[in-house]
């Protein structure tokens, strides 16, 4: 029992002592370069992301990045479930969807931020770009998810002659629940990554990525460190979101 | 209506496992098929349940079967309440009734305190009842039992089949039970049909009379030596 009681212990420290290590390799670094426009010091870090929160721009370039990364999220989500089904009961669909996907999967991240960027505006380019990268992970975890369902269960629902939607919303749905929060917990905050990235280039409006390119631009070390240390945390709080909300929902495990 | 195999075949590409099979299941009686592994028992139940094609003919098939699977096959998503009305929404449409059902099958198995609790939280034992529950639950005329008590210890298997048994004996319902195990199939059937070989042929019928609720394997012992010697 204490042994148990230690060992659970030890495993909500382990990712506390993780960022303790990161933070002490980070200070000594910083100590010994000793110039804080290539490495600042972890408190200085933190002492710029104070003073960018207590500003109103912080605030208005966090909720652009995140309703772009949200949006394309969502639309990616919901072109990935809806192709996923309709792969999995149309096998022809699959098959041509197939190479399809494995292309999207391969095109250099970058490609297609420099092209989206040339086709389309700022403001909308960030979130093609964001989509468009996680839809071929989210669409392979939907449709393995739908894959793996369990056929004995099926054939339960069939000799038993279940109605369809009843099978839907009682056996399909949440039989895919937890492959499909792991994966979408996976790539969310991939997203945002993409998102701010895809900012970065294209200059947009009321955005994280764009104060990040402001701050490399006038060699401001400790601020770019900030927004970034900013984007590690939003991007934790998603992940933290998708677990709580995936708590309340698959309660049977 | 008595199920009728006619002429049945059924081959696994080149492996012929039945070749002009013929058999007929009494309507209201409970009957074994006993085999050993591997010798087609579960065929035959997936022939009439009609989850694998076949040649020939099945004749008296209702339009709709229970089965009480080797493996408890519930859903984990759903309490036990649930699993069992998954199966009932399209047969019995008043909630009142379907509650009622469910509530009988799981009293009549002992399981009324466990209503709302998940597969997961159950045992192997519990889960089984949940399963034999359904089955009873749902209006069909003909239940399919593939190796239901397998892998269970002795009392477990015991509380199992006494439970199946006052189910069964409210309703006697057509079943079909395929088993390998000589004690299971003497307690619970009123007919036991012996097969093997390849292609699958009928060994040895047995008819038993006594009734399930008053059997004791202890005054079996004939018949199981009987049908022991069969496979030796």
């Amino acid at each position: 029992m204490m042994k148990e009681r230690l060992k659970n212990i030890l495993n909500k420290l382990y990712p506390l002592l993780a960022v303790a290590l990161f933070l002490v390799i980070w200070l000594v670094a910083a100590k010994a370069i000793n110039i804080e426009m290539i490495l600042p010091t972890p408190h200085e870090t933190l002492r710029r992301l104070f003073i960018l929160m207590g500003g109103g721009d912080f605030w208005v370039a966090v909720l652009g990045t995140l309703r772009r990364s949200l949006l394309s999220f969502f639309y990616s989500f919901m072109l990935a479930l809806v192709l996923a089904v309709i792969s999995y009961a149309v096998k022809p669909v699959y098959k041509l969807l197939s190479p399809i996907v494995t292309i999207a999967r391969a095109v250099p991240t970058m490609s297609i931020i420099l092209l989206a960027i040339i086709w389309l505006t700022s403001e909308s380019s960030p979130m093609l770009i964001a989509g468009l990268i996680v839809f071929p992970l989210l669409y392979a975890n939907f449709y393995a998810a739908l894959s793996g369902m369990d056929r004995e269960l099926i054939n339960m629902s069939k000799l038993y002659k279940v109605p369809f939607p009843v099978r839907l919303f009682k056996l399909y749905i949440p039989s895919i629940l937890p492959a499909m929060f792991a994966g979408i917990k996976s790539s969310i905050s991939l997203n945002l990554k993409v998102t701010i990235a895809s900012e970065v280039l294209a200059q947009t409006r009321d955005s994280m990525g764009r104060f990040m390119q402001i701050s490399r631009v006038y060699l401001d070390t400790a601020e770019l460190l900030a927004w970034t240390v900013a984007a590690i945390i939003f991007s934790y709080l998603l992940e933290i979101s998708i677990e709580l909300i995936k708590k309340a929902v698959v309660r049977w495990r | 209506m008595n199920i009728v195999f006619n002429n049945f075949n059924k081959s696994y590409g080149d492996e012929v496992v039945y070749k002009d099979f013929n058999l007929e299941i009494a309507e209201g009686k409970i009957t074994s098929i006993l085999g050993g592994s591997g010798s087609g028992k579960t065929t035959l139940l997936n022939a009439v349940s009609g989850l694998m094609g076949y040649q020939g003919e099945i004749n008296g098939i209702p339009n709709d079967i229970s089965y009480i699977f080797q493996n408890q096959i519930l859903i984990p998503n759903l309490t036990v309440y649930k699993n069992i009305e998954y199966v009932l929404y399209a047969k019995i449409k008043d909630k009142t009734l379907r509650q009622e059902k469910i509530t009988n099958a799981l009293d009549a198995v002992g399981l009324l305190d466990s209503i709302k609790k998940y597969p997961s939280e159950l045992s192997t034992g519990m889960a089984q009842r949940v399963s034999m529950a359904r089955a009873f639950a749902y209006p069909a005329p003909l239940i399919l039992m593939d190796e239901p008590f397998r892998g269970l210890d002795i009392g477990l298997k015991n509380r199992l089949i006494a439970a199946f048994t006052a189910l069964w004996e409210k309703e006697r319902r057509t079943v079909i039970f395929v088993t390998h195990n000589i004690d299971e199939a003497l307690l619970l059937s009123e007919r036991i049909i012996v097969i093997g070989n390849r292609p699958v042929e009928i060994i040895s019928e047995q008819n038993i009379d006594i009734p399930q609720s008053s059997r004791r394997l202890a005054d079996m012992g004939d018949m199981h030596g009987k049908l022991l010697n069969l496979f030796s």
